[in-house]
């Protein structure tokens, strides 16, 4: 009898079911590993693919979608995620975060990335307490300057507060590809040990400077907007899968855009958002198999362009 | 590589739908009562005798004040940094109108225009049952505040025009900020509600006073 479902699948399936973990005798061999990149301020090892929370995870204190919002979240865990993005700015995401991994029990796994998002740049402190108590951490493991808002004295104090051990990385944030000539000054002058930008198959701009001085100066990088908001997914609408998204392995169009992302040797991890266990399920599958290398890169890229 | 309307959206449309399923989920059996006092203001303008037409005006300022606290300030604020502070302008709105409750009593208005006005209304209720197929998503004027701003217009078409002015400029600001969020969500149906009550905006600031005197 043939076995219908690939092999891969088959494990992966089993893992974000739960019977990886009953059973873990049956799979400790043959689980596959998720494709990490390191922080190379550290060398700590991170998941390519990580959690965004803008507009996904702003539900207020709505029971029915904070219980849908734990499967969510639970699967991205199951599956190996570890690093969740938020911000201030994200209405309640942070609070409802900080609710679910504590329902959960997944402080240990968890990355917790968030953000100052104010303009009082002696606010810098407060900012990250309040996220704290929202999140429920005692120290955040990346704490970026969203938008750039007020970072000078934004970034002075983090960087004290990373030294005094508050902190464990600094960061700063932008995105639809804004202002980024101030990034790059900020990438030159300041010590970061992470950027986030928007990058996706749409919006490459991000190649020309930002990627390689990123890789010159040791910053990790996240990708916001990796399926462009969405909009990569109205752009191939029906369309089947190439060819090439089978040498690949790639079962899906976000695994198909996802990879194209991470791969970039810049890229430290890309923070896909949703609201849905399928797509999540979906995402997740970009964390393993293979990578496309640079040949492939450039051949994705002409089959979107065609699209 | 540019901001679209969209992306200034904090939340997805499936979590504001669940707003007014929340909100009336909240209400309870208080529900019935609101929509008793509903049924009751037709009757009020239609018959009631001056001084107890005055009470129109109070339920109106109740509506307010409910959808301000329920709706805006516990469900909504708390995903929608803006409507904090509108929940405040809504409690304005209804301090404003007791103060006309106590100054200047509605006209008398005629049986058929009230029935056409109740029906519009009643229809622009279903719009977010149509939506999400829940008749729990009613959204009711008094609880909900596009409903409540789109009805406030109609139902002040029965005040001379001097005091229906300054009582049309919030209902004016939230219609515009709620048509531009349904406009964010690609929520076309349930728009019509703020867009419908723009419309009534503009007809109650310029629809002549009416013919019965307002004072008896
Ligand atoms: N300045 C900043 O710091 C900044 C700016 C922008 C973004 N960010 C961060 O980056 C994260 C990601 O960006 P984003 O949320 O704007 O956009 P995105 O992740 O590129 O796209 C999210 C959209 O893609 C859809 N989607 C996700 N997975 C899918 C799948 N497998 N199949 C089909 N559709 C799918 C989602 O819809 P469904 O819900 O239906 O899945 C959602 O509409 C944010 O959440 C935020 O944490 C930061």
């Amino acid at each position: 009898m043939r076995l219908l479902m690939p092999r891969r699948r088959f494990l992966i399936g089993m893992a974000s079911t739960g019977l990886a973990a009953r059973w873990p005798g049956v799979l400790a061999d043959s689980e596959p590993a998720p494709i990490t990149r390191t922080i190379p301020s550290t060398g700590e090892p991170l998941p390519v693919i990580g959690m965004g929370t803008w507009r996904t995870f702003n539900v207020g204190t709505d029971p029915v979608l904070l219980d849908q919002r734990e499967q969510i979240l639970d699967l991205f865990f199951q599956r190996g995620g570890r690093v969740v993005d938020a911000s201030p700015m994200y209405g309640s995401a942070e609070a409802v975060v900080g609710e679910l991994v504590k329902r959960l029990g997944r402080r240990e796994a968890l990355f917790a990335a968030t953000k100052v998002w104010t303009r009082d740049e002696s606010d810098t402190r407060e900012a990250v307490a309040r996220s704290e108590a929202l999140w429920g951490v005692a120290r955040f493991d990346l704490m970026q300057v969203h938008n750039l808002l007020g970072w000078e004295g934004h970034l002075a104090t983090l960087q004290e507060m990373k030294a005094e051990g508050r902190l464990r990385y600094i960061g700063v944030t932008t995105s639809h590809g804004r202002r980024h000539d101030d990034l790059e000054r900020i990438m030159r002058r300041e010590p970061l040990d992470f950027v986030q930008l928007t990058y996706n198959m749409a919006d490459r701009e991000a190649e020309r400077r930002l990627l390689p001085l990123a890789r010159e100066r040791g910053i990790a990088v996240i990708a916001n907007r990796p399926f462009q908001g969405g909009r990569l997914f109205e752009r191939v609408g029906s369309r089947p899968l190439p060819a090439l998204a089978g040498a690949l392995e790639i079962d899906s169009w976000a695994e198909f855009f996802l990879k194209f992302v991470v791969s970039h040797p810049a890229m430290t991890c890309a923070i896909p958002a949703t609201t849905q266990v399928a797509h999540m399920r979906e995402n997740m599958g970009a964390l393993y198999g293979r990578l496309p290398d640079e040949m492939q890169r450039r051949r994705m890229i002409d089959i979107v362009r065609e699209l | 590589m540019d901001y679209a309307l969209g992306d200034f959206l904090m939340f997805t449309p499936e979590v504001y739908l669940r707003l007014f399923e929340r909100t009336n989920e909240a209400l309870g059996v208080g529900l019935w009562g609101v929509v008793a006092v509903l049924v009751t203001i037709p009757v009020l303008l239609c018959r009631a005798p001056t001084l107890v037409r005055r009470l129109v005006a109070v339920a109106m300022a109740a509506g307010w004040g409910l959808t301000a606290a329920l709706f805006m300030m516990r469900f909504y604020a708390p995903i929608n940094w803006p409507v904090g502070p509108f929940a405040w302008v809504f409690a304005l709105e209804a301090g404003l109108l007791m103060v006309v409750a106590a100054r200047v009593p509605p006209a008398r208005v005629r049986l058929v225009a009230l029935a056409g006005g109740s029906a519009l209304l009643l229809a622009l209720s279903w719009v977010t049952v149509r939506e999400t197929d829940t008749w729990q998503a009613i959204a009711l004027p008094g609880v909900t505040p596009d409903m409540t701003a789109a009805t406030t217009a109609v139902l002040l078409m029965a005040w001379p025009r001097r005091a229906r002015w300054g009582l049309l400029v919030i209902p004016l600001l939230w219609c515009a900020f709620s048509a531009l969020g349904h406009w964010a969500m690609g929520l076309w149906w349930p728009m019509a509600v703020p867009v419908t009550g723009l419309v009534f905006i503009l007809m109650a600031a310029l629809w002549p006073p009416p013919r019965s005197p307002s004072v008896e």
